[in-house]
């Protein structure tokens, strides 16, 4: 095996400046109040730096179904030194 | 009683009566976004640079319109023009600027972008953006009241995430979702609200700022291929008000179209076999201040 190959990783962590979050939750799996509420202030908090207007367009590869409880069991990935952001870049057709 | 001097049967509702021969001609439309690129070689000078406006917010936090040329700050409102333009050649795009080069923006630039289109009179108005802000629900609800009542109307882009998003959930809108159609003119009937429309939004080939094109994804493109549609009706058909629009456009959909016809029945046998997955999450149920108000016995 390669040095590169042996050092892969299973879970990619976060870059520099990036903070990641990870919710998942097993089949049949329900938050009690105090876990909903937790999970809920956690939302809150992203919801109250997302910008006021955004447009609707799909400017990131995103392709999780996020709700405000987060009902999704994927990555979440925040950039700590801006705003909740899922903006992304566009490839120019040549 | 009030006389009509004439109606129209639903029968009579198919797309060669809605807008054949028509190329927009007469229709403005106002297209509330990042700016517009008018030079861009593929809008065909469809644009009133003149008329345009931006909203900027004051020094005292207070948005106020600017009259005069501006550019796209992200390629998203050129991107939104372009579909109207190619649907409804004939048709003046008017640019209402109210987001910047993130394409993000402020509540309050969006309301007063909005408000003034209204005020305008614009015959349709492009919406292919939104606020989650639900301190600003009640704003738009009343905005957007205004301009069934006043004779625009709206089409707005449903959010992308089962997020609510406004003003895309009101019933004074026509809120619109990408379907995987290709066929800019086959546009399909969600019999569950609020988003009642599904347009081609997936990677639509679309006009963008510096005079380019690219390949985009998202309910943002959905919108204008329905604005553009309903440009072309409005044109051919000034005496429509907006539900009698949104009527039309539903007798139009391409699934009301084929479905079987039950006579002396409005047929509610829909297909949703071409809606894609984000789609269907983009029509999750929502509550809205109007639900909301039902719900408590009071009003809005």
């Amino acid at each position: 095996m390669s040095e590169e190959k042996r050092h892969e990783w299973i879970v990619e962590p976060p870059g520099a400046g990036e903070i990641k979050l990870q919710l998942a939750l097993g089949e049949g799996v329900e938050l009690t109040d105090e876990q909903q509420a937790a999970v809920n202030e956690l939302v809150q908090a992203l919801e109250r730096g997302e910008a006021e207007v955004v447009g609707h367009a799909m400017t990131h590869d995103c392709t999780l179904t996020c709700t405000p409880k987060l009902e999704c069991g994927g990555t979440l990935t925040i950039k700590a030194t801006s705003q909740f952001s899922m903006l992304g870049t566009f490839t120019p057709r040549v | 009683m009030i006389q009509l001097q004439s109606a129209v049967s639903l029968d009579d509702l198919s797309p060669s009566w809605a807008w054949g021969g028509s190329t927009g001609k007469g229709a403005r439309v106002a297209v509330i976004d990042s700016g517009v690129e008018a030079d861009h070689p593929d809008l065909g000078g469809c644009v009133d640079v003149a008329g345009g406006v931006e909203v900027v917010m004051g020094e005292d936090g207070e948005p106020a319109v600017q009259t005069g040329p501006h550019e796209d700050s992200f390629g998203h409102g050129t991107a939104c023009t372009g579909i109207i333009h190619s649907i409804a050649p004939d048709a003046t795009v008017t640019s209402v600027k109210v987001l910047g080069a993130g394409l993000t923006g402020k509540a309050a630039a969006f309301l007063r972008g909005l408000g003034w289109a209204i005020e305008q009179g614009f015959d349709v108005i492009n919406l292919s953006l939104g606020t989650t802000k639900r301190d600003w629900a009640l704003a738009f609800y009343e905005l957007c009241d205004s301009a069934y009542f006043g004779n625009s109307f709206l089409v707005t882009a449903a959010n992308n995430i089962a997020r609510p998003s406004f003003p895309s959930l009101y019933a004074s809108v026509a809120s619109v979702a990408c379907s995987s159609s290709k066929d800019p003119f086959r546009f399909h009937y969600n019999p569950e609200p609020p988003t009642e429309l599904l347009a081609p939004g997936i990677e639509i080939d679309v006009a963008w700022r510096g005079g380019t094109r690219i390949s985009s994804t998202g309910n943002s493109y959905a919108a204008p291929h329905i604005a553009g549609i309903a440009a072309l009706i409005r044109a051919k058909h000034p005496e429509l008000r907006p539900f009698q629009v949104k009527t039309v456009l539903w007798a139009t959909a391409a699934n009301v179209r084929e479905a079987p016809q039950i006579p002396g029945r409005i047929s509610r046998t829909m297909r949703r076999s071409t809606m894609s997955a984000r789609t269907s999450a983009a029509l999750t149920p929502v509550r809205t201040p109007a639900t909301e108000a039902r719900e408590s016995g009071g009003r809005v």
